[in-house]
């Protein structure tokens, strides 16, 4: 297990590295300059000493690899630096946006949770029924509606037409005014993404239920609804799990075209804004968080599906290799 | 007398799609108390779907149309489903082929003896564990705590047999089905699971019903033997009878076989054995396995020489692990060995002249291509022209006995028999002057086992094909090879003609050889009875 441990994370902290530079380097490759976003038309007719002097404030006259490393030194201090636009602190800024984002996607994870695994199994178990083609046919749709145009559909049912829900903002205190709020981004994020977690879930289980372990269980006379959930569930969970896992980043991505389409104040539409604005120390800072977030989360995921399974808890414990 | 365990009347039993088409029709028997039944019959025939149409558990898409099942009087299909998990929990056990399939990968052994315990007894944990510990140990297990909390997955699969008999005993049940209990076993330890269940009928007096394609283990087992084939029951009768006198001629078919395969002539060594084709000097293979702190090499081939000649059918033989497939890999070149060398007319070998049968060969085909395309891909890498590649084929497949009809199905359109057929037409269509055939005959039943081994030696002696045989099965090897190699734990304890392995010293060989079931006298047999037998054979 510590073997394991520390090789997972050796390689975690290698692709945080990693992920970082790349995004280090593609950001400073971004047409524009972000004096020019700071200071807008005013910077180009500020004379060419100004210029120079305001660029070197920035320290964006040094070579890049200079500026990586600066940047990480002070990251590794706990020194995200200050925000180009607003000379507010990163961390600050950052810090107003990770609760509505958390909010946001616990909101969508829980329905994806909820709505999948009750769906799923149902269409698992009933196959080739009316209800596992209804639920087939409902899940191709939603996977296949781009996401803006749902979004904009809802918005235009229930806010213009019937008025019932905010357009827009995550409300200003009270419960069941932020639940208001909250309820049409999670749904639009919840439903585009899923279709695929209720296939996974589906097939997994029909996979599962011809195995003969499951008709050796009713021939020892156990109850249907025991072999469901001490043999069927279990068994299908660890390849559904390892989906959400994996499938976190999609999401996660996801959140950025939702964030900015009902202007709700999170991570997502910070990046965006701070791309825009070529702000780049609020860039790196939420793709660091992002990544981190990512990463971890499958990290732990694996460490779930290692605590459920023990085939994978014994690959991960006793590591076979074959060599001559 | 007193009444019967079981008694299935007038069974039939269709797919809910094809109405006409009946699977089973009219299946009736009776299992008395005490009774060991065994139903045989060739793959497809019926024994396993009567199985589970005996309790109320056919497949989807496959229903009862007529006929009834009782159990101690009470008619299964009319039960409620409650009476039927407790009749079937504690009355009825049932022991699959399938030793790894049939156990939750999730589970520990011991999990799946509580779950059992505490749906149909009022046992607690700890009385539960004691007694699961207590069967363990009556399976003849060791260190049955060990298995209890172990996954199936890290036993061996004679262990999982056992552990499966366990559970299946576990409730002093009346009647234990057995579908193949060991046909996926070496044959040692069938033996030994024969026995065990033998000794549990002898203790207990209970029923058994067991399903089983090989006439070795009716002979061993059986009281009253059922012969079905495609969904009836065409004979059914004590087993002496059966043996002496066979009334129906599908019966006579399978002994026929059965002795073809068992005593179809011992082979004795070739003569002149002067022109070695393949060599094999002090070779040794080591694998790694690394577990959480510390190294373990394993020494899969210890120091093996052998000489395999032209014209020479040879086997090797030994239990599972002992080390056959790495040997063969090593022949083929798919490894190196770390120590050792391995000539091909004192060379270095050429792939194209040794071809290799794998014992799965359904594992082997790609799904998606037709019989024409898996036989003839050879001929593509050794640019042969379209002509000549149609009639290399085409000889390939009447070699193997193959109809020209089943050039365009697909793999999965043919029976065992036939696959196993494709596949030695695929080894054939390059004129390989030596073939491997690993475990060719695992897949077979028995009939087609003795099909396929007449046409080895069909295949040697008109083609001077030199074969080396790698089977776990001593009986099919003494059948067929003119000389026979031992290996056990890596080494290749012995190498001599069939007589001398009979006749070994060697205590792996000799535990090897009296794994042989008991052998049904032949002799009890007029010759106008066997004559009529073999004619029937051939005729289908």
């Amino acid at each position: 297990m510590g073997r394991f441990i520390v090789t997972r994370l050796s390689e975690t902290i290698a692709t945080l590295l990693l992920g970082n530079i790349l995004c280090f380097t593609f950001l400073r490759l971004l047409p524009g300059d972000p004096a020019v976003a700071m200071y807008g038309e005013q910077f180009l007719r500020l004379s060419e000493a100004d210029q120079q002097r305001i660029t070197e404030n920035l320290g964006l006259h040094e070579p890049i690899y200079s500026q990586y490393m600066k940047w990480l030194g002070s990251v590794l201090h706990g020194d995200f630096g200050h925000s180009y636009r607003t000379g507010e602190q990163v961390s600050t800024i950052i810090a107003r946006a990770v609760g509505p984002t958390i909010l946001l996607m616990l909101a969508a994870t829980l329905l994806i949770l909820v709505i999948s695994i009750s769906l799923g199994i149902l269409s698992g178990l009933k196959r080739h029924s009316a209800i596992d083609h209804a639920i087939t046919l409902g899940s191709f749709v939603f996977m296949s509606i781009p996401t803006f145009w749902f979004a904009i559909m809802l918005m235009l049912v229930f806010s213009v037409h019937l008025g019932i829900l905010p357009s827009s903002g995550i409300g200003k205190g009270g419960l069941l005014d932020w639940l208001k709020h909250l309820v049409m981004p999670a749904t639009v994020l919840a439903l585009s993404h899923i279709g695929y977690y209720i296939r996974i879930l589906r097939n997994h289980l029909a996979l599962t239920i011809n195995k003969d372990f499951i008709w050796a269980m009713r021939v020892r006379g156990l109850s249907t609804a025991a072999i469901l959930w001490r043999h069927l569930l279990p068994n299908v969970s660890v390849p559904f799990l390892s989906y959400v896992g994996m499938s976190f980043t999609l999401t996660l991505g996801g959140s950025v075209v939702i964030e900015s389409i009902f202007s709700w104040p999170g991570l997502g539409r910070l990046t965006l804004d701070s791309a825009i604005g070529h702000d780049y120390p609020v860039i790196m800072a939420a793709l660091l968080l992002t990544l981190s977030t990512v990463v971890f989360g499958s990290f732990l995921i694996d460490l779930v599906c290692a605590w459920i399974d023990p085939r994978v808890r014994k690959s991960i414990l006793h590591k076979e290799v074959t060599s001559r | 007398m007193k009444d019967p365990i079981l008694s299935v009347e007038n069974l039939s039993v269709r797919a809910e799609a094809d109405p006409q088409n009946h699977l089973l029709e009219h299946i009736n028997f009776q299992i008395n108390e005490g009774k060991i039944v065994t139903v045989i019959g060739e793959s497809g025939s019926g024994k396993s779907l009567t199985s589970k149409a005996l309790l109320d558990l056919l497949p989807k898409g496959i229903r009862l149309s007529t006929g009834s099942v009782h159990f101690k009087g009470n008619n299964v299909y009319t039960m409620k489903s409650s009476e039927k998990r407790q009749l079937l929990g504690t009355q009825i056990g049932f022991v699959f082929q399938d030793t790894f399939g049939s156990f939750d990968p999730m589970r520990t052994i011991g999990q799946h003896f509580t779950e059992l315990f505490s749906a149909h007894t009022t046992l607690s944990k700890q009385e539960a564990k004691k007694r699961s510990i207590q069967l363990l140990e009556q399976m003849l297990l060791p260190q049955p705590d060990r298995i209890y909390s172990s996954y199936p997955e890290e036993l061996s699969g004679g262990m999982r047999q056992r552990v499966q008999l366990a559970l299946a005993l576990s409730l002093e049940p009346a009647l234990l089905i057995a579908d193949e209990p060991t046909t996926a076993l070496d044959p040692h330890i069938q033996a030994e699971m024969l026995h065990l269940m033998k000794e549990w009928r002898n203790r207990t007096g209970g029923s058994i019903l067991l399903i089983t394609h090989d006439l070795g283990v009716v002979a061993e087992m059986a009281d009253e033997v059922i012969v079905m084939k495609d969904g009836h029951i065409v004979e059914s009768s004590q087993v002496d009878q059966l043996f002496s006198a066979p009334a129906h001629p599908h019966t006579m078919s399978l002994l026929y076989h059965y002795h073809q395969l068992l005593e179809g002539g011992q082979q004795s060594e070739l003569r002149g054995l002067n022109r070695p084709l393949l060599t094999v000097k002090q070779t040794s293979q080591t694998y790694s396995k690394r577990h959480l702190f510390r190294k373990e090499e394993v020494e899969a081939v210890k120091q093996a020489s052998l000489t395999i000649h032209k014209n020479e059918i040879f086997g090797l033989i030994g239990a599972s692990g002992s080390g056959k497939s790495t040997l063969s890999r090593l022949l083929l070149h798919l490894e190196k060995p770390i120590a050792g060398e391995i000539n091909w007319y004192g060379d270095t070998p050429v792939r194209k002249g040794i071809q290799w049968v794998h014992q799965d060969p359904i594992a082997s085909f790609d799904p998606r291509w037709t019989v024409e395309q898996i036989i003839g891909e050879g001929a593509d890498y050794w640019n042969q022209n379209p002509q000549e590649k149609h009639s290399k084929i085409a000889e390939a497949v009447s070699l193997v006995g193959l109809d020209d009809k089943f050039l365009p199905l697909f793999p999965y359109e043919l029976s065992g028999g036939m696959r196993q057929r494709v596949a030695l037409a695929r080894a054939l269509l390059l004129d390989p002057e030596l073939l491997i055939l690993d475990e060719p005959f695992a897949s077979l039943d028995l009939s087609s086992q003795s099909r396929m081994l007449g046409l080895l030696q069909h295949i040697n002696e008109t083609r001077g094909t030199a074969i080396l045989f790698i089977s776990h099965d001593i009986r099919a090897a003494i059948a067929m090879c003119n000389r026979i190699a031992v290996m056990a734990a890596g080494e290749l304890i012995e190498t001599g003609t069939a007589e001398d392995v009979l006749h070994s010293t060697m205590i792996e060989t000799k535990r090897l050889v009296s794994s042989i079931l008991t052998t049904i006298p032949r002799d009890r047999k007029s010759d106008y009875e066997r004559e009529r037998e073999r004619d029937y054979a051939y005729h289908t």
